[in-house]
């Protein structure tokens, strides 16, 4: 009883738990909205996938019950995550941290980490192909809202509120680099100038990663022959359409030639193998191919939905951890979907990313599900049990000390007495 | 907490969320505003740039049905075979697929490039490929060089029946023999279908995938027996090189149906090398072909005589001792006799012997029968490039020409009519239209058209008939000119003949130049098969007998045992010896076939009286369907008209006055448009302008 009175006295005005009686307890409509985006995922995983997996696989359903196992095992995680509290992943910011930075450097080990397509990206995990930059995001994003939550009013100082956000997330991108891996590095500077700005970083500190990001992105690029290519494929499609331009003329020709209607749910052309990688990165061409504007309105709607959900819950929080958290983590999927949806209107150069929760990949649907869970567990709002009964837990201990120390005075004083 | 205990802060943080809000929501749209622009403005633009790499129509020919023979073995199949082509413009390093292709294909590197940087869209690599080059060229797996099925025709048989079957070109038309005849039957349709190609260019994802077996084509069955054929050819081919002739034919038919049994020719021709022939061979010289008869004519003139009554078997001629000068010109005979009987006529061939039944009988009545056997009129097999033959009219006759007109010269025939008129013979005097196909059945195997065996008319009297049967077994029996005909089991009733050629630059008859001829049936008392056998231009020996006689007896023997034929009791076989002819007594007559279709109107004979009757009918025989309603309606009649092209028969016969009930019937050849219009017009079918 004592402690009810304690959460209700700590717990600030205007920040209400939402826990009044009927109602779940989370955020229902980020739930819905999530779990329809998974839905049309899978229809369009199939309908993308099913004439090449039957070609190269027998089974038209391969890749499709491959993901509806992971989707599985997302919600499960999902559900697990409702059930933690947020404020743990703050506890144990650096183990995470650690276990984090240990798999990507596992991951660049030749022998240990799978190349696929040219990037050593993937861990065998019990024949599971295992990514660890997805994780790499989550505790990037964990670790900057723990950190700017900390640091509160000093994020406007240089040394402690800008370079060790720099630092961290600095070497996150190092280690992916050696994958390597752009567009998750592009992903993590993303999320952590949004935070920086979002708490108030100064401006012109801000501005010198911009320069700093460019010049190595410039490197990067320069460095590269296959990203200068990309650049180049992005500026003018169709002079290498048929190399380095391939997939992206091919999906802007299977989005473009399906008119406004689009061509009917599973009638594209784009899957007939003229668009690589149709069910992963280019799963956004064949919605738009196949559903035509009303399936990318509907899909632009559904993040839309996602991120004013996200948006509140991080207002809605009850401390600047959770905020900022829920704030990254929203950030995360609306930045990656942007990216996503620019990269196959060929707005932006390709560069790898999934579309989250609809894409094939089984690392980035169980990571994805498994922080909508933290979100919800923010959404709810719950007490910090463990923060409050801190003092009680923390009496009692001393208490147990007092006691063991009494009995031991007692004991020497009855061995006093008796001697 | 600290920050949230300070409402500025918190202000602040909300407009700095609510500004990246911002900028979200805006990237949102303008992905919403990107798609919309590349699906309304630059779809056109983008849609022609599909139409370079995916075909969505695709129309095919479905596959060709077959042609079988009367037992429903192959004769022609198709067969799926890979096609490939390329597109050049998608071809992304000529130099170096030309390299890949060229070991597998059997060209140079330089010319494949050439063809590979060419600017057409589509060009074949190699039509019908071996499943090795297209497997081999499938696995190379180029972009812009594409596979796809077409049917190759194949002839199981090889060169047994390689004219009659004929042939087609690559894209499946007809171009000889049946394969043109029945082109549109065996064709199929073509069908259409919405087709997707991935980025290799392979067809996939039939959309709605048609049942490609509805639109096969028809499959022939023909009236030929393979074996029968087959025999036929090899044995024509050994007399020709025995003999060393310039060709030979020979024709097998069932004397009750019409059918032919077998067609054959030299040179052979194999259907599927067409390379190793030129046009010559793969005619169907059994009806392209005419020839003077000569002596195996002789027949025919005695049946017709005796249908006449104006001879009888036994009737004593005065043959001159061989030697008999007709119109300044001499005629003679191989066997010199002072005298000969009707039947010795035929059974040593004597020429004067049958001036002097002809002459009896009068030009205008031998010329009658010669039309009514069939000659100087097409037999309605209806092939390509029949020829009718030519038979003078009695008018223009010299007497030299009537005398030659009495043994088989001075007229042309071919093979084909000889056949079909000795089987009227062998037919109790009923002359069949040769039957080539039996039937026509669909996929399935459902009659979809069935030739009836079909009665031209009746010749002569099955008396006459069985009268000039005997005569003719005497031919075969020592004594006569054909006994290399005999059979060991059977009566064979035959003629032989060895007809002198006109030759080509002198026009007259040469000296040296021959056609021997053979023909006849078996058995002669209850025939079942007639078969005539020509060897042009013989040089080791002549004589029709030797010639073509051999020949003539390995194909009875081989259609007999085909046909399962017993021999015939002794007490019913011709008596041969001193028997007088007078004797031949009509035996049973055999059962006719079933389903004989009889024409509806029978020729019968033109009354000498009545040719230029002003006030009967005309003669419309042989007017096109446009001259006879013409004529008919100047006369005020409206005929009913039976058939297409010409006229070939009429009810009454001309000279009739016709009464006010009576109608007039034209039976006209060909008997149905579809075949009228499945040739193209030759001269003796078309419509024609007046």
């Amino acid at each position: 009883m004592k402690s009810d009175i304690l959460a209700t006295l700590t717990r600030k005005s205007g920040d209400k738990p939402k826990v009044d009686g009927d109602g779940p307890g989370w955020d229902m409509p980020l739930l819905v909205v999530v779990m329809m985006l998974v839905s049309l995922g899978l229809v369009m995983l199939y309908s993308a996938s099913s004439v090449i997996a039957a070609q190269r696989m027998g089974e038209h359903y391969v890749l499709l019950s491959g993901q509806a196992e992971r989707a599985l095992l997302g919600v499960f995680g999902m559900l697990v995550a409702l059930q933690i509290d947020y404020r743990w992943y703050k506890r144990l910011v650096y183990p995470i941290l650690g276990v984090t930075i240990a798999l990507l450097v596992l991951v660049a080990i030749p022998g240990i980490g799978v190349v696929h397509n040219g990037a050593r990206r993937w861990l065998n995990v019990v024949g599971f192909g295992f990514q660890p930059a997805e994780v790499a995001k989550l505790a990037a994003v964990i670790f900057l809202a723990y950190s700017i939550s900390k640091k509160g009013k000093r994020m406007g100082s240089f040394t402690i509120g800008f370079l060790p956000h720099l630092f961290i997330v600095g070497a996150l991108v190092g280690l992916l680099m050696l994958q390597p891996d752009f567009g998750t590095s592009v992903m993590l500077i993303g999320v952590m100038m949004l935070l920086l700005f979002v708490s108030g970083a100064k401006l012109s500190y801000l501005f010198l990663i911009t320069m700093g990001g460019a010049v190595a992105g410039y490197f990067a690029i320069s460095g590269s022959e296959y990203r200068t290519q990309r650049i180049l494929a992005f500026l003018d499609p169709w002079s290498h359409r048929s190399d380095i331009g391939y997939q992206i003329s091919e999906s802007l020709i299977a989005i473009g030639s399906a008119g406004l209607g689009g061509r009917g749910l599973g009638q594209g052309a784009g899957k007939l193998g003229y668009v690589p990688e149709l069910w992963n990165d280019f799963i956004g061409t064949i919605i738009a191919e196949e559903l035509g504007i009303l399936g990318i309105v509907f899909v632009v709607g559904l993040f839309l939905v996602l991120l004013w959900r996200g948006f509140r819950i991080a207002f809605g929080a009850t401390d600047s951890f959770g905020m900022y958290l829920a704030f990254g983590l929203t950030s995360l999927f609306a930045l990656q979907a942007v990216m996503n949806l620019f990269v196959v209107t060929g707005m932006l150069p390709t560069k790898g990313l999934t579309l989250p929760f609809v894409s094939f990949g089984g690392t980035s649907i169980i990571v994805g599900l498994y922080s909508v869970g933290i979100l919800l567990n923010i959404s709810r709002n719950e007490p910090d049990y463990w923060g409050e009964e801190r003092e009680s837990r923390e009496a009692r201990k001393q208490e147990k000390r007092w006691e063991k120390k009494r009995k031991k005075i007692l004991s020497r004083r009855d061995d006093l007495r008796h001697h | 907490m600290t920050l949230m205990g300070d409402d500025d802060g918190r202000f602040w943080l909300k407009v700095r969320i609510g500004l990246i809000a911002v900028v979200f929501v805006g990237s949102y749209f303008a992905v919403v505003g990107r798609v919309y622009y590349l699906q309304t403005v630059e779809a056109e633009a983008l849609q022609e740039r599909t139409a370079v790499q995916r075909d969505r129509e695709v129309v095919r020919q479905a596959r060709r049905g077959d042609i079988r023979d009367r037992n429903g073995v192959e004769m022609a199949v198709s067969v799926e075979v890979s096609s490939i082509f390329v597109r050049p413009g998608l071809i992304a390093n000529p130099a170096r697929e030309a390299q890949r292709l060229a070991p597998h294909l059997r060209q140079s590197a330089e010319e494949l490039e050439e063809i590979l940087t060419s600017d057409r869209r589509f060009v074949w690599l190699k039509r019908q490929a071996p499943p090795s080059v297209a497997e081999a060229i499938e696995a190379l797996d180029i972009y812009g060089v594409e596979l796809t099925t077409e049917y190759k025709r194949y002839y199981p048989l090889g060169p047994v029946g390689g004219q009659l079957v004929g042939f087609v070109g690559i894209d499946g038309d007809g171009l000889e023999g049946l394969e043109r005849r029945f082109h549109r039957e065996l064709a199929g349709d073509t069908y259409s279908m919405s087709i997707s190609r991935d980025a290799r260019g392979r067809p996939m994802l039939l959309s709605d995938t048609p049942e490609f077996g509805q639109f096969e084509g028809h499959s022939v069955h023909l009236t030929i027996d393979e074996k029968i054929q087959r025999v036929a050819e090899e044995a024509l081919m050994e007399q020709v090189l025995e003999n060393e002739a310039i060709g030979g034919y020979a024709v097998v038919v069932d004397v009750r149906t019409g059918d032919i049994l077998a067609m054959a020719n030299t040179p052979r021709f194999d259907p599927n090398r067409l390379n190793d022939h030129t046009s010559g061979d793969w005619r169907l010289r059994g009806v392209t072909d005419t020839i003077e008869p000569g002596s195996v004519f002789k027949p025919f003139l005695v049946a017709a005589a005796l249908n006449e009554n104006t001879t009888t078997l036994d009737r004593v001629y005065d043959t001159k001792n061989g030697r008999m000068r007709v119109g300044g010109y001499t005629i003679g005979d191989v066997t010199r006799r002072p005298e000969m009987t009707t039947a010795e006529i035929i059974q040593r061939s004597s020429n004067i012997g049958s001036y002097k039944i002809a002459r009896e009988m009068g030009r205008q009545t031998y010329y009658d029968y010669v039309r009514a056997f069939g000659f100087g009129q097409a037999t309605g097999i209806d092939l390509r490039g029949e020829q009718p033959g030519v038979v003078w009219p009695p008018d223009r006759w010299a007497e030299i020409t009537f005398a030659n007109v009495a043994f088989g010269q001075g007229l042309t025939a071919t093979p084909l009519q000889l056949a079909m008129a000795t089987a009227a013979l062998a037919n109790d005097g009923v002359l069949m239209r040769p039957r080539i196909i039996d039937e026509i059945r669909d996929r399935q195997g459902q009659t979809v058209h069935r030739e009836e065996p079909t009665m031209v008319r009746r010749v002569i009297s099955p008396e006459a008939a069985r009268q000039t049967s005997w005569a003719m077994s005497l031919v075969t029996v020592p004594g006569g000119t054909g006994t290399a005909g005999a059979l060991e089991h059977f009566t064979v009733a035959a003629k032989t003949g060895t007809a002198q050629k006109v030759n080509p630059e002198t026009r007259r008859y040469d000296p040296d130049l021959w056609v021997s001829g053979f023909v006849g049936y078996a058995p002669a008392e209850r025939p079942e098969v007639a078969i005539v056998v020509f060897i042009d231009e013989p040089q080791v020996a002549r004589y029709g007998g030797v010639v073509a006689g051999p020949a003539f007896a390995k194909i009875a023997t081989e259609a007999l045992a085909r046909r399962g034929t017993l021999p015939l009791p002794p007490e019913e076989r011709f008596q041969l010896g001193d028997t007088p002819p007078r004797a031949v007594e009509v035996a049973v007559a055999p059962p006719a076939p079933e389903h004989v279709v009889v024409l509806p109107t029978m020729r019968v004979f033109r009354e000498p009286a009545a040719v230029d009757g002003t006030t009967g009918l005309p003669d419309f025989r042989n007017m096109t369907l446009r001259q006879a309603l013409t004529r008919s309606r100047n006369l005020g009649i409206v005929p009913q008209t039976n058939g297409w092209g010409r006229v070939i028969d009429q009810s009454p016969p001309p000279g009739t006055v016709l009464g006010d009930r009576d109608s007039l019937v034209l039976t006209l050849a060909p008997r149905t448009q579809h075949s009228f219009l499945a040739e193209e017009p030759s001269q003796g079918e078309a419509i024609g302008e007046d």
